[in-house]
Parts: structure tokens; C-alpha cells; sequence
């Protein structure tokens, strides 16, 4: 779909929304001039600007991937503000953009610092281990932020609640592997 | 709040995604505080979820870094300049390729003229108006062999033999109206400018070698000026006031001034 063609922003969103990922190296690809000359300018590098634009390509999918989205803005602006705001975050804290920020938002307070790397590449090659379809149904929903109907259509299960059922499931066989090979200690499980 | 596995689960989920609203939200975290295996579980939870997050954003920036074909040259070049330089780089290339092959290759065979006096087929010469000597030289010396008649830039090859190099002008039919190049030559101008080596022999008659890279004249004085035009796949040489056809058969012929008016035209006039 993405060639050298100008698409609408309501026909990006619906790429996202269909689970194409073209729309992302689109929306990349678009935004790497604007994104680059802004960060080169406040004290970045080529590496920090492929940091930024990634967050922010990656978090506009997220976003843009549920059903209550809606663009106030051109996508392109949108985009760029994200980029821009990660940018001064991270200037702000000194370091480098952490994907865990986010969950840690979301999450208690209490929340004890642990060895992420660690822990989140476990998980993500045990995450394979349960197959294509176990692994999509936990992405859809824990990160493209899908709903189960969403999941249900993308994913060609019956209804809502067929692909609830088989999040729930992946996920409780997930954890069962983990606790299998991995005690509570060493994976704070 | 009911926290049995089913719905704890559920509700580990509705605070994650942030679907649970702020009074809902305080009495959970409220439940955390007081109930250590819910804490307990809440943390491996949070283990599992951040792993599938990091998971797929791995995923994705992978697919981003693997299409978003983004090069980088120093840190101000995007794609579209990298673009635009490579294809005004291509340009200049082919440019000089293409230069460099009418320069050394086409100045073959006349393809247009029979012989230096013959006439021409070359229809682009007819608007000429420029007026032409076609007095033939007469003003020709004995070459006597001695290097100090020659050119002040003659040297000898390795033979002894007089050597100069003399300017070789490619000219080529231009679509530019405004005559603002003093070589211009009505509807032709000169487009690049090489050299070719001139050896000088002595002679009984005036004659020319000639092969496309180097040229032998007979019995004419090195020190003459001279200098070689090149149109329409035919070489010219130019000595005292007339132009003398330039065959590259590598053959000895005599030089012969050309005649024919539209020939002389189509040539700068000689001064």
C-alpha cells in the first residue's frame, strides 16, 4: 500500500488499525526530516533522532490501534509532538528513553526496581515458545492496546469472547512455564 | 473488590489498560498495600506484561530499521538529498562519458562529405551567412628541419623529429540563440577543447597522416599556428587561412584546402 503515493491520515489510521506495518516505516520516513533537524538542534545525534522517531512512530501505533482514537491534529504534527516531547523528557532526565517508563506509570507505586533486561528477555523467549497465535492474542491486547472485539476480527475468532478466553489461557500458560523453570527469587515470580 | 484468579486477572488487566476509573483505581491500589500474595501476584503479572510489551516494541523497531530505508551521509543528509546527489553525481558521469566519447571516438570518417572539396548532405549549415576565405595558403614555407623556426612550444619526439600540441575544438549544433560565445559559429559553438600531438616530417609536397590521436604533417613549419576543429564526425585542420579535411585512416595524403563554401561555414572563419 505504501509506495511513493500521499495517503490521508484516515487512511494511515486504518493501516494501523488493519495491522499494517508499512504505516509505521511510512510514518518514519515522513517525519525523519522535521524530527532530525529538531533534536541535531537541541543537543542530539543521529542516534538519539532514530531513538525518538521510533518511540514516537511506535506510540502513535499504539494509540491510533484503539478504536477511541481520534486525530485532532494532522498525523504528521502528531507525530512530531511526540517526537519532541520524548525528546525533552529525555533531556530533562539526563538518560536514555526507557520502554518501561510507561508500564511503570501504569503501575503501583510500590513497585520495587529489579533487573528488567533480565527478566524481559525471559519472558520474551518463552513468549515465543507458546506459538503465532498465543503470542499475537497477548501483543494485541498488552500492547497494540486492541480490544477483544479488535482481536476477534483481526485474529478470525468467532467473537469477543472466544478471544478473551484465549488471552486469558495464553497467558496462564505462560506464567505456568516461567513458574516451571524459573523460582519466585529468580524471576520475582 | 472480589479478588478471586479470574477476576483478579481481569482486574490486573483493567488497571494496566486503563480502564478502571480513579475511585476504582484507588480501592486497588488500596487492596496492594494490605494484601501481600495480591502484591505478590500483581508483581509477576507486571513481570509478564512488561515482557510482552518489550516484546513487540522489539518487533516493530525491528520492522522500522529493516524498511525505513534512511541513509545517512555525515548528520544532514536525508534520503532526498542522498537522492538528489546521487543523481546529480549520475548526471555529471554520464555528462563526461558521453563527452569524452565524441572527443576520442568520433572524429571518424567524414560520414557527411566525399572528399575535402565534395559536397555535403548537412542540411543544418544551410542558414550559414558568414563569409568565408577560400583563398587557398599561399604564404606555405619550406620546412627546413631546424627546431628553432619551430614553435616556442615545440619539443622533439623521440626521434628528433618536431613535436607541438596544438588545440583540438569539438563543435557541436547548439539549440542557444544567444550569441554570446565569441566561437560560436551560427547554430554551432564549441563544446570542449582537447589537444593532439602534431609531428612535422620533411616532405616534397604537403601532406598529412592522420589516425584520430595524432596527426603527421609533411613538410609543413611546425612554427605555423594551427589548431584542429571537429563537426559533424569530420576533423578540420586549421593552418594560415584555410581548413584542410583531416581523414583518420592513418593513410599519407595531401592536404587539400577546402573549397566548398557551406563546408567553410560551418567552420569559424579563419583570421
Amino acid at each position: 500500500m505504501f509506495g511513493r503515493k500521499k495517503f490521508s491520515d484516515e487512511e494511515i489510521v486504518d493501516e494501523i488499525r488493519g495491522g499494517n506495518q508499512e504505516a509505521l516505516v511510512f510514518l518514519y520516513q515522513n517525519n525523519f526530516s522535521p524530527v532530525r533537524n529538531y533534536i541535531l538542534k537541541n543537543n542530539g545525534t543521529l542516534e538519539d533522532v532514530d531513538d525518538v522517531l521510533q518511540e514516537a512512530v511506535i506510540a502513535v501505533w499504539q494509540n491510533a490501534s484503539q478504536r477511541s482514537f481520534t486525530l485532532t491534529s494532522k498525523l504528521n504534527t502528531y507525530v512530531y509532538a511526540i517526537a519532541k516531547n520524548l525528546w525533552l523528557k529525555q533531556l530533562n532526565k539526563g538518560k536514555r528513553l526507557d520502554p518501561l517508563d510507561e508500564i511503570h506509570s501504569n503501575t503501583h507505586a510500590a513497585d520495587e526496581p529489579r533487573n528488567h533486561k533480565m527478566d524481559l528477555d525471559i519472558v520474551a523467549e518463552y513468549l515465543e515458545k507458546l506459538g503465532d497465535t498465543c503470542r499475537e492474542v497477548l501483543q494485541l491486547f498488552y500492547f497494540d492496546g486492541l480490544d477483544m472485539n479488535a482481536i476477534a476480527e483481526r485474529l478470525n475468532f468467532s467473537n469477543a469472547d472466544t478471544a478473551k478466553s484465549k488471552k486469558y489461557q495464553c497467558f496462564k500458560r505462560l506464567e505456568q512455564l516461567l513458574k516451571q523453570d524459573f523460582s519466585r527469587s529468580d524471576f520475582n515470580i | 473488590m472480589n479478588f478471586e484468579e479470574n477476576n483478579m486477572h481481569e482486574a490486573f488487566d483493567r488497571y494496566v489498560t486503563g480502564q478502571m476509573s480513579e475511585g476504582e483505581k484507588a480501592v486497588f491500589l488500596e487492596e496492594l498495600d494490605r494484601d501481600p500474595a495480591l502484591k505478590a501476584a500483581f508483581d509477576s503479572y507486571i513481570n509478564i506484561v512488561a515482557g510482552i510489551r518489550a516484546a513487540r516494541r522489539d518487533e516493530l523497531k525491528d520492522y522500522i530499521k529493516k524498511n525505513a530505508k534512511i541513509q545517512y551521509i555525515g548528520n544532514v543528509w536525508s534520503r532526498s538529498w542522498v537522492i538528489a546527489s546521487a543523481a546529480i553525481v549520475t548526471i555529471f558521469l554520464g555528462a563526461y562519458v558521453v563527452l569524452n566519447y565524441y572527443g576520442t571516438n568520433k572524429a571518424t570518417e567524414n560520414m557527411v562529405m566525399k572528399d575535402s572539396s565534395g559536397a555535403t548532405n548537412d542540411s543544418t549549415v544551410q542558414d550559414i551567412t558568414i563569409e568565408h576565405d577560400q583563398v587557398a595558403k599561399n604564404d606555405e614555407r619550406e620546412y627546413n628541419g631546424n627546431a628553432q623556426d619551430a614553435d616556442p612550444e615545440s619539443t622533439e619526439d623521440v626521434t628528433g623529429r618536431p613535436l607541438n600540441t596544438v588545440p583540438y575544438y569539438v563543435m557541436e549544433k547548439t539549440t542557444d540563440r544567444i550569441d554570446i560565445d565569441p566561437t560560436r559559429v551560427a547554430d554551432k559553438k564549441i563544446t570542449s577543447t582537447k589537444q593532439l600531438d602534431i609531428t612535422y616530417e620533411p616532405g616534397d609536397s604537403y601532406m598529412y597522416k592522420y589516425n584520430k590521436t595524432s596527426l603527421v604533417l609533411y613538410k609543413v613549419p611546425a612554427a605555423d599556428k594551427k589548431s584542429v576543429y571537429e563537426y559533424n564526425r569530420s576533423a578540420y585542420l586549421s593552418w594560415g587561412k584555410s581548413y584542410y579535411l583531416l581523414k583518420s585512416d592513418g593513410k599519407a595524403r595531401e592536404l587539400e584546402a577546402i573549397k566548398d563554401s557551406v563546408v567553410l561555414k560551418s567552420l569559424p572563419p579563419v583570421k
